[in-house]
């Protein structure tokens, strides 16, 4: 196995551990997408995080992969440091396979952690939204009468 | 290469989920994941125990002092009465075909809401107390007692299943999740324990006629504003008759049709296609709610909501029903409507007066489905449409559960998309049909304070369109229920930015070529036409 593909292995596990139990093995195991969409969603996210990693850690890419993952951990039954927690799991999985790492891996890992929280907050910031935007949409029709009334395009 | 890695962690991270007895009850009322409790108004207005003020994070629920002889006296009396209730408490042999079927277990990961685990908790108070084994070796048998903390469990995990009965799909014996669910908040509803969001529609629909308790004047102004547009944008007149005695059909629609968006949308395209055939219909003010709250509550008000529609059609002498684009409405007709008010022999067999189809399936319950009604126009060849109308829109079809699994109106949809739409696509067969992906808000969970809950259970709904997003381009989710249109466009933005949510309807309403329209310009949503379809 490529060094990669042994941190895309290892890291996934990270994520999926928070989960406990069967789900863990289900989110890590199961391949099809729709039967484990936590599990597809985590492996697409970290293949481009781990490729990152070893890479030119393009920020557009990073906070794109996070976007994703943290949309999921933000709303799951996880405190912050459980939804995040897993970026650093990379450093456990860096001293076990030294070989393998960036000199810099644990300024990339700072860089990663940054960007899962931003996304993270991101997240959180965007449910206040939502409501708002369903409230809008509930009472829509007296919203159009009323700018209807007003003269103006609804 | 090499590693520059401290030997310490910076900070201490525990990584894994407590993980517990599965048997212990007690819940994390975190905000975000629950709805609040019902108020006292409402039990009051329909004569339900224990009106009280209160809520699920109290650690005082008030709940009466016999709560437990009355739930084991509710439970006895379900299990006497409903054969299904005492076959699901029995037969469950754990294969775990169910278990990575829920939407809620595969968005949360959370065991409790693996089906067969969801069902455990009722299970195991029914083994506790009502077969000898659980009598006398109590936990040995898988036995738990009934505690406060399981009135709580209940009422966690059973307003966390949206009653969508895909994990019953895929159960070697049929046992279906979404009645036990159905039972145990009925059980729980006999000592006040419900939520606001199902318990204040129910009554404004008890007391008024719908949901939002919007009285007759405000309808009829409602349908007049209808109207208008539909004259800027067609430039015909288009009446919508109200409360018309002798109209050959009652036409019932839910409510947010009228009041929501995008739901209104799809009664324009309703109205427009009632004209355009000449329809002799009438919409009522009295039964102005397809919805059925009553449906996530118990048997006992799903029952006296659904009987409004048909008094209604008494009272104006109809000869038979038709219905709007509407879930849960549907699941009633369908599986409930028959033993609950029906059979309904004071109306007529539905026959469409265009093409002349009995609609024998119908022949209990006298309504036939929109869908049906006008995929028998399309397929007898009575409507002109122009599907490039719809170009802008790349489309996918998300089946409701209630009308899709629940009444088995799979093919109707999607051939009346397939003709009034050019660019169409599935979701993968997984998740469709049959299989369906609840839209994780159904069944009385679609409310604001339960937002972090609903965008968990709908996600892999969002998961399957964001496929279709990426595969081919889609930007439209249409859909047959108005809880889906209130709440699919939070989960689109939320999962998948950049992908609408419309009804059937609506798309039927933008290709129908209408006799004496003027050049139409814009769609239903005062968008601009495609403009092939503009100029042509
Ligand atoms: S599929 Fe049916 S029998 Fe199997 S565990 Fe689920 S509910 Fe029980
Ligand atoms: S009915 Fe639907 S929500 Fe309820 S347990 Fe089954 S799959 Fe989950």
């Amino acid at each position: 196995m490529s060094a990669p593909d042994t941190v895309l292995e290892r890291w996934l596990a990270a994520a999926a551990e928070v989960y406990g139990g069967i789900f863990a093995e289900h989110t890590i195991g199961e391949r099809d997408p729709f039967r484990n969409p936590i599990g597809h969603t985590l492996r697409v996210s970290l293949t481009v995080l781990v490729r990152e990693f070893f890479g030119a850690m393009q920020p557009a890419a990073i906070d794109a992969a996070f976007a994703d993952i943290m949309a999921l951990r933000s709303i799951q039954a996880l405190a912050v440091e459980q939804a995040v927690g897993f970026v650093f799991g990379l450093r456990g999985i860096a001293r076990a396979t030294p070989a393998m790492m960036p000199a810099d891996a644990e300024a990339r890992i700072d860089k990663l952690a940054l960007s899962a929280f931003q996304q993270y907050l991101a997240c959180r910031e965007r449910l206040a939204e939502l409501k708002l935007n369903e409230q809008l949409r509930a009472f829509g029709v007296a919203r159009m009468r009323a700018a209807h009334n007003r003269g103006s395009v609804a | 290469m090499g590693p520059i890695m401290s030997e310490k962690p910076v900070i201490d991270i525990a990584l894994k989920t407590p993980k517990g007895d599965w048997r212990d009850p007690r819940v994390d009322f975190r905000k975000g994941t629950f709805s609040y409790a019902s108020l006292p108004k409402d039990l009051s207005a329909l004569g339900l125990p224990n009106p009280r003020k209160w809520q699920p994070t109290d650690l005082d629920w008030q709940l009466p002092p016999d709560w437990k002889r009355i739930l084991l006296d509710g439970m006895k009396e379900r299990l006497e009465k409903y054969r299904s209730f005492r076959l699901f408490m029995d037969v469950c042999v754990r294969c775990g075909a169910c278990a990575d079927k829920c939407h809620f277990y595969l968005g949360s990961g959370d065991p409790k809401n693996m089906p067969f685990a969801r069902a455990e908790l009722v299970r195991s108070i029914y083994r506790r107390y009502f077969t000898l084994s659980g009598k006398l070796f109590g936990s040995l048998a898988g036995g738990r007692e009934l505690t406060e903390d399981v009135v709580k469990e209940w009422f966690y995990y059973f307003y966390q299943c949206t009653e969508c009965r895909r994990c019953s799909v895929y159960c070697p014996f049929g046992i279906d999740t979404a009645e036990i669910t159905m039972i145990v908040r009925e059980l729980l509803s006999l000592i006040g324990v419900s939520t606001h969001w199902i318990m204040e529609p129910a009554a404004k629909s008890f007391q008024v006629g719908n949901h939002l308790g919007i009285p007759p004047h405000a309808f009829k102004d409602s349908l007049e504003f209808a109207a208008d547009e539909l004259r800027d944008i067609t430039g015909l007149d288009i009446e919508i008759p109200i409360n018309r005695k002798g109209a050959e059909i009652l036409f019932v629609m839910p409510s947010a049709d009228y009041f929501a968006t995008p739901h209104y949308y799809t009664l324009l395209g309703y109205m427009m296609l009632f004209h355009e055939i000449g329809l002799d219909f009438t919409v009522s003010a009295y039964a102005s709610e397809g919805g059925n709250f009553g449906s996530f509550h118990s048997n006992d008000l799903m029952k006296s909501l659904n009987a409004k529609i048909y008094d209604e059609a008494r009272r104006l002498g109809v000869k038979w029903i038709l219905g709007g684009e509407c879930g849960h409405m549907w699941r009633v007709l369908h599986q409930y409507m028959d033993t609950m008010n029906g059979p309904a022999d004071f109306l007529e067999m539905p026959v469409s007066p265009i093409t002349g189809t009995r609609f024998e399936n119908a022949a209990s319950t006298r309504m036939v489905h929109i869908c049906e009604f006008t995929a028998d126009l399309i397929h007898h060849d009575k409507l002109k449409l122009d599907p490039s109308r719809n170009d802008p829109y790349v489309v996918t079809y998300h089946d409701s559960c209630n009308p899709s699994r629940g009444m088995g109106l799979l093919e109707e949809p999607r051939y009346v998309l397939k003709n009034a739409c050019n660019n169409f696509h599935e979701m993968p067969a997984s998740t469709i049909r049959e299989y369906t992906f609840c839209c994780g808000s159904g069944a009385g969970l679609g409310n604001d304070e339960n937002m972090e809950m609903r965008l968990r259970g709908g996600f892999p709904r969002a998961n399957a369109v964001r496929h279709v997003r990426e595969e081919h381009g889609v930007n439209l989710l249409t859909c047959i229920c108005a809880i889906d249109k209130a709440t699919l466009p939070t989960l689109m933005d939320y999962w998948v930015p950049g992908v609408q949510v419309a009804g059937v309807h609506e798309m039927l309403g933008n290709a129908l070529v209408m006799t004496g329209e003027k050049e139409r310009t814009v769609n239903l949503r005062g968008e601009p036409l495609a403009k092939g379809a503009a100029d042509a």
